[in-house]
């Protein structure tokens, strides 16, 4: 019985020939990779059976996966009769990769030019004549899904079996290897291995390891030392050797796809284009991203906090309530009814009550970069990074660190120059990463309710002009040498997906809820018993332990228009988390069970200047103790992370100080 | 072909396929094919985001981030360019 092999790259639409032709009902699916093992089935044609075997689909023929494997020793040693070459018509480059193989491999081969329905649609037209001439082989369109072009691809084959005729097309692989093709199939020649020695040879030049086991097993090869010296000539050249091969090929295919195929002409400018020619412009490219930017902020504030916000502190306040109530109707000791309603609810809840806008914030973010407009930023910013004498693939770090600065200085470890790693690790920091918000959205409602996303844009904003000038002065200073470039592929602009979008919010947002859990939960039961300490002090008052320490370290902070106790002790708190800055705020400014509360008490502990300037040292102050951490893993030397926690406090501490006197001096309260 | 769109790479390092395309007088198709076997064959490297390796405790951060992967020519790839 003859046997027709069906081969083509994965999803090409082999099984529905197959099931086409054998009537059988193969599992067919839309997706790469469903044919696993080969499968077998027959059909008749005039009186006579025919046997089909579908092999899985690959994109080569070479030894880099199990198909391929199974692929290539169907075809050389199962002896098919005829090679049908299922063709994706609308990917025919990739296609046609494969087909040059099975040229080399002097099979029998039909190509089945399926899709072509597809094909159309997309205005790619095919010159059946030419492609078969150029190929050296019959050609027959199909649409298989819709059984069309089977019968003539069933007559093709069956005619094929009976000529005798193979591939006559000869793919030059330029002079010296076609020269180390000869010669090795010479030596190869009369040694019955189960493959074509001319296949074996281009193999061996490929550096194929499979089939160098299969001779390193042959005996009277290896007593060779002509043979012996071959090889070894040849595996000092192998990458040269494979490039130019594999690239060999790609240029037959190209010659190929030049003479037979006709697609529309590519538009001149495609709508990437025309988008890219204005975000990416010289003059216009920071201004549009800046401009994006607010934007975002702007579009957080109107939905997480005005649409959305409401409701989350009253369910919050309500919860409180709730259980407040109850552990006082159920008699529990005092200090458990204070630690749960002040510390958990009035720090943690106050905590929480910021997820709706932390959700929206993360979900915009994610749209920008799924649409692809996030490369184009880091496109923009590269000239800028550049100029500074910082590598642009900092950036990249710095969008990381958006979420969160532990990812963002992990994100450094693609730089490749120190310098440029440690400079990029430095100023990761200033990122306002999403534990921050927080702290703003008490003091945005506090004072600028109606300007919140312009206030959060300033400070995201501020935070990327310290991280650049810090970064200046290092290179400048610290670390000098050469900035390297970086490559990057801009993907064109495409719709976000929901579910990307979604997931790059859930890895956020999980992880605030997490910390939230964990860390902030932590700090705020040590500082309540700080604060409740000594035995007989008045809770939360100055007299506390807390107050005591807070007292200590406020005089640092009057310059900055926010010498109280409660500040000092929040931004203490901070370095745990910066969360907690405002849990802490919520649990000493006693009795805050829900947002409005803690709101009015900043309202009478802060003016709108001392606000700023509180924000800005939140923003630019020492990162949190895992920050701090990761630098320390990451540079290896608790020096420098040491010199990270003291620079940034003195950094954050003169931003404050110089906004407060400026302020001041301006005339502002 | 591939040395080429390697070299075209290393002029233009912030680059689309379709520039690339029009560079080399080719198919967007083909540059991802060319793209493809160069990291295949070792000549160019994807940079995976290097925090996505889980070992981060503190934070989840988003890794599926695609539009933002880097890559970076090889030693073996730098050798290829300067021996062409
Ligand atoms: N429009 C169109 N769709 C087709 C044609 N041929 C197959 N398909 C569809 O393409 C998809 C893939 O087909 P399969 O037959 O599973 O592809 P395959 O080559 O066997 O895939 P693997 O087994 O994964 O290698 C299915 O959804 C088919 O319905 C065609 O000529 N035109
Ligand atoms: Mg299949």
């Amino acid at each position: 019985m003859n046997t027709l092999a069906l081969v083509g790259n994965p999803n090409s639409g082999k099984t529905t020939v197959f099931n086409a032709l054998t009537g059988s009902n193969q599992h067919v699916g839309n997706w790469p990779g469903v044919t696993v093992e080969k499968k077998e089935g027959k059909f008749k044609f005039n009186g006579k059976t025919y046997n089909v075997v579908d092999l899985p689909g690959t994109y080569s023929l070479g030894a880099f996966s199990e198909d391929e494997i199974v692929a290539r020793d169907f075809i050389l040693k199962g002896n098919p009769d005829v090679v049908i070459n299922v063709v994706d018509a609308t990917n025919i480059e990739r296609n046609l990769y494969l087909t040059t193989q099975l040229l080399e491999m002097k099979a029998k081969v039909v190509v089945a030019l399926n899709m072509i329905d597809e094909a159309q649609e997309r205005n790619i037209n095919f010159d059946i004549e030419a492609l078969s001439k150029e190929l050296g082989v019959p050609i027959v369109p199909t649409i298989a899904s819709k059984r069309k072009g089977i019968d003539e691809l069933i007559k093709m084959s069956i005619e094929l079996i009976d000529k005798d005729i193979k591939p006559n097309v000869k793919i030059s692989y330029g002079e010296d290897i076609d020269r180390e093709i000869k010669n090795l199939e010479r030596l190869l020649n009369n040694k019955n291995f189960e493959y074509p020695s001319q296949w074996i040879a281009i193999k061996l030049l490929e550096g194929d390891k499979y089939i160098y086991e299969l001779l390193s097993n042959d005996e009277s090869l290896n007593s060779s030392t002509e043979f012996k010296d071959t090889i070894d000539r040849i595996k000092d050249n192998i990458d040269d050797y494979e490039l130019k091969i594999v690239d060999k090929r790609y240029e037959f295919v190209n010659n190929v796809v030049k003479k037979a195929v006709k697609r529309p002409k590519e538009d001149v400018e495609t709508k990437t284009d025309k988008i890219d020619k204005i975000v990416t412009n010289k003059w216009l490219g920071i201004p549009i991203f800046a401009l994006i930017m607010l934007l975002v902020f702007q579009l957080t504030f109107a939905v997480g906090e005005d649409l959305l916000g409401g409701l989350m502190s009253e369910a919050m306040g309500a919860l409180g309530e709730i259980i407040k109530n109850s552990l006082v109707k159920t008699n529990s000791p005092k200090w458990l009814v204070s630690f749960v309603s002040e510390g958990i609810i009035g720090g943690v809840g106050a905590v929480l009550e910021f997820i709706p806008l932390i959700v929206v914030l993360y979900m915009l973010m994610g749209i920008l970069e799924d649409s692809g407009y996030m490369a184009r930023a880091a496109y923009v910013m590269d000239n800028i990074m550049r100029a500074l004498g910082l590598q642009g693939k900092t950036f990249i770090s710095m969008i990381v660190g958006f979420g969160c600065n532990v990812p963002g200085i992990m994100a450094t470890r693609t730089l490749d120059s120190k310098k440029d790693r440690m400079i990029a690790t430095l100023i990761n920091p200033f990122m306002s990463c999403g534990a921050r918000i927080p702290v703003y959205l008490v003091f945005i409602a506090a004072f600028f309710p109606d300007k919140g996303g312009l206030v959060l844009f300033l400070l995201y904003f501020l935070g990327i002009l310290v991280a650049l000038l810090m970064g200046k002065i290092f290179s400048k200073t610290l670390f000098k040498g050469e900035t390297s470039y970086f490559i990057m592929e801009l993907p064109p602009y495409r719709l976000p997906s929901f579910r990307n979008v979604l997931r790059n919010m859930w890895d956020n947002v999980s992880g605030f809820l997490k910390r939230a859990g964990t860390t902030i939960f932590a700090v705020v039961t040590i500082l309540w018993i700080l604060a409740v300490l000594p035995l007989g002090v008045e809770p939360y008052s100055k007299n506390s332990i807390l107050g005591q320490i807070g007292t200590f370290i406020a005089p640092i902070f009057k310059p900055a228009g926010f010498g109280t106790w409660q500040a000092a002790v929040g931004l203490f708190a901070g370095l745990a988390a910066k969360e907690a800055v405002i849990a802490t705020l919520g649990m000493v400014y006693t009795g805050v069970g829900e947002g409005a509360a803690l709101i009015s008490a900043v309202q009478n502990a802060f003016t709108p200047l001392s606000a700023i300037s509180f924000m800005v040292m939140t923003l630019l102050y020492t990162p949190c103790a895992a920050t701090i951490a990761t630098i320390r893993k990451e540079t290896n030397s608790s020096k420098w992370a040491l010199f990270a926690a003291l620079y940034t406090f003195l950094v954050g501490w003169i931003g404050a100080v110089l906004v407060y006197q400026i302020g001041t001096l301006l005339g502002f309260s | 072909m591939l040395v080429e769109t390697l070299r075209e790479i290393k002029r233009q390092p912030i680059f689309s396929k379709k520039s690339l395309a029009d560079k080399l007088n080719v198919s967007e198709d083909m540059v991802g094919n060319a793209l493809e076997q160069l990291k295949r064959m070792g000549y160019l490297e994807e940079e995976k985001p290097s925090h996505c390796s889980r070992n981060c405790k503190f934070c989840s951060f988003n890794c599926s981030s695609s539009s933002l992967n880097t890559m970076v020519i090889t030693p073996k790839g730098e050798k290829l360019l300067s021996s062409n």
